[in-house]
């Protein structure tokens, strides 16, 4: 918190540090000169300016700088809800799954069905969320009792020695590749 | 695995040595090893990565990992019949007194809810029908990724793109080294700690795969439509998508490519350690 009662807004005190007119309060210059708090903030700005300054003209900042920031910037709250940045993908999705439902309807749509074709469709679809649903199900309940079983197998063969021999070997080649992937520029 | 030997006596030779000559076996294990059940089998057959032929009584559950499963005459299963990535063939009605459950197989239970036998071959459409539908998921689950991780998921895509080759590689070492993981955790820990952690490992390769795709659809539209600002993800998201997801339904080269993709994923995923920062900045 700032103890000053009319602290300078961020952009004059950039104006400041950088030595260029105020944008915001024409008389900034002189609050900052008669207040201690103001004239902190410009400080530090002008220190930061100094220091980036000197990275700059020490050549470290990769001339892709503000490419590879863009690239890695987040949504804004206005790109993240808009309905036209998304457009695309969702249309794909929409089409995807739409094409998916008709060519599944064939197998209940049988010729002297035709006239409830969209029947078949509504039913084709029941019939996969429902087996979506078991398939969550069997998965979720047949995973530990396959996984106890495997288990099981696995103890009466020497496989899990074999496994535990190979295991250094291949962890300490991973952790090299991994560790030289992120030290890597 | 399509050879099927009767090697049952050899896989159960254990449990033979130690019960009375006239008694059916309690337990039959096979690991690489098809399998033919021709006697009686009191406990439970567990086969991994072997097929297994049933033609006499199995008193216990039939968990096949990796094999197929078929049945002679005479042969049938009183417990619960669990085939983790194979095939169930039955001419008919399986003989099973339990349940038959194939996880894994959404297409198999699709058919059942269709009043189809999850045992008879379905019509080429609703195959294509449900690839479709799985390509719709993926899209679904890429959405909701770059939707909720916006920073990681490009920064992720940009590192992958200057490094595919190490990728590849921490792609295929991580694999091993997962496998090689859960199958000393399984084998070696007491089965209340292995299974959890065994699941665990799972999770984390599942996790690894999905964060990664996404991360290569991105950037295989990125690459092609040079266009890399925030708002034009989503749509650089959909190009790298129908690409990748156009390629996996060729016969033949598209399983291979979606394979070869989904190691590079996980690779992905890995090298970049879920697209965190390479360097944290504090400020004082």
């Amino acid at each position: 918190m700032s103890d000053c009662s009319r602290p300078l807004d961020p952009l004059d005190v950039e104006a400041l540090a950088s030595g260029a007119e105020p944008l915001v309060q024409e008389d900034a210059s002189r609050h900052a000169a008669s207040c201690a708090a103001c004239g902190a903030s410009v400080a530090q700005a002008r220190s930061l300016e100094g220091l980036i300054g000197a990275v700059a003209r020490a050549g470290a900042v990769p001339p892709d700088l503000a490419d590879r920031v863009l690239r890695v910037r987040p949504f804004s709250r206005a790109e993240r809800w808009s309905p036209a940045v998304w457009r695309a993908p969702v249309l794909l999705l929409a089409a995807l799954g739409g094409a998916g439902t008709v060519l599944i309807g064939g197998v209940s749509a049988r010729p002297r069905e035709q006239v409830g074709l969209g029947a078949a469709l509504l039913a084709s679809a029941a019939g996969l969320v429902r087996a979506s649903w078991r398939w969550l199900a069997d998965l979720s309940q047949a995973a530990p009792s396959g996984a106890a079983a495997l288990s099981e197998i696995l103890r009466a063969t020497p496989a899990g020695w074999a496994a535990l021999l190979l295991l250094p070997a291949a962890a300490l080649g991973l952790r090299r590749v991994l560790s030289r992937a992120f030290a890597r520029r | 695995m399509k050879r099927l030997a009767p090697l049952w006596l050899l896989a159960a030779a254990p449990a033979l040595a130690s019960a009375a000559p006239v008694s059916a076996p309690s337990s039959v294990t096979t690991f690489g090893r098809d399998l033919v059940i021709s006697q009686p089998v009191s406990g439970r057959v567990l086969a991994a990565f072997a097929s297994v032929r049933l033609e006499a009584r199995v008193e216990g559950d039939v968990v096949v990992w990796g094999g197929d499963v078929s049945f002679g005459p005479g042969g049938e299963v009183g417990g619960n019949l669990s085939v983790f990535g194979g095939t169930l063939r039955a001419s008919g009605t399986p003989p099973v007194h339990g349940v038959v459950s194939t996880p894994g197989s959404l297409l198999r239970l699709y058919l059942a809810e269709m009043k189809r036998a999850p045992w008879e071959a379905p019509p080429s459409a609703t195959v294509w029908g449900l690839r479709l539908l799985a390509l719709a998921a993926w899209l679904a689950a890429g959405i909701a990724v770059l939707f909720f991780f916006d920073t990681k998921l490009p920064r992720a895509a940009e590192r992958a793109s200057e490094t595919p080759t190490i990728a590849l590689l921490a792609g295929v070492l991580s694999i091993v080294t997962l496998f090689l993981a859960a199958a000393a955790v399984l084998a070696l820990l007491p089965p209340p700690l292995s299974v959890p952690v065994a699941l665990f490992v799972g999770a984390v390769a599942v996790a690894a795969k999905v964060f990664g795709m996404v991360t290569l659809f991105l950037m295989i539209g990125q690459r092609l439509s040079g266009r890399v600002a925030a708002r034009q993800r989503p749509a650089a998201l959909a190009l790298g998508f129908a690409i990748l997801g156009g390629v996996s339904l060729v016969p033949l080269a598209g399983p291979l490519v979606w394979s070869l993709a989904s190691v590079l994923a996980v690779g992905v995923a890995f090298s970049t350690r879920f697209g965190a920062p390479r360097y944290r900045v504090a400020i004082a």
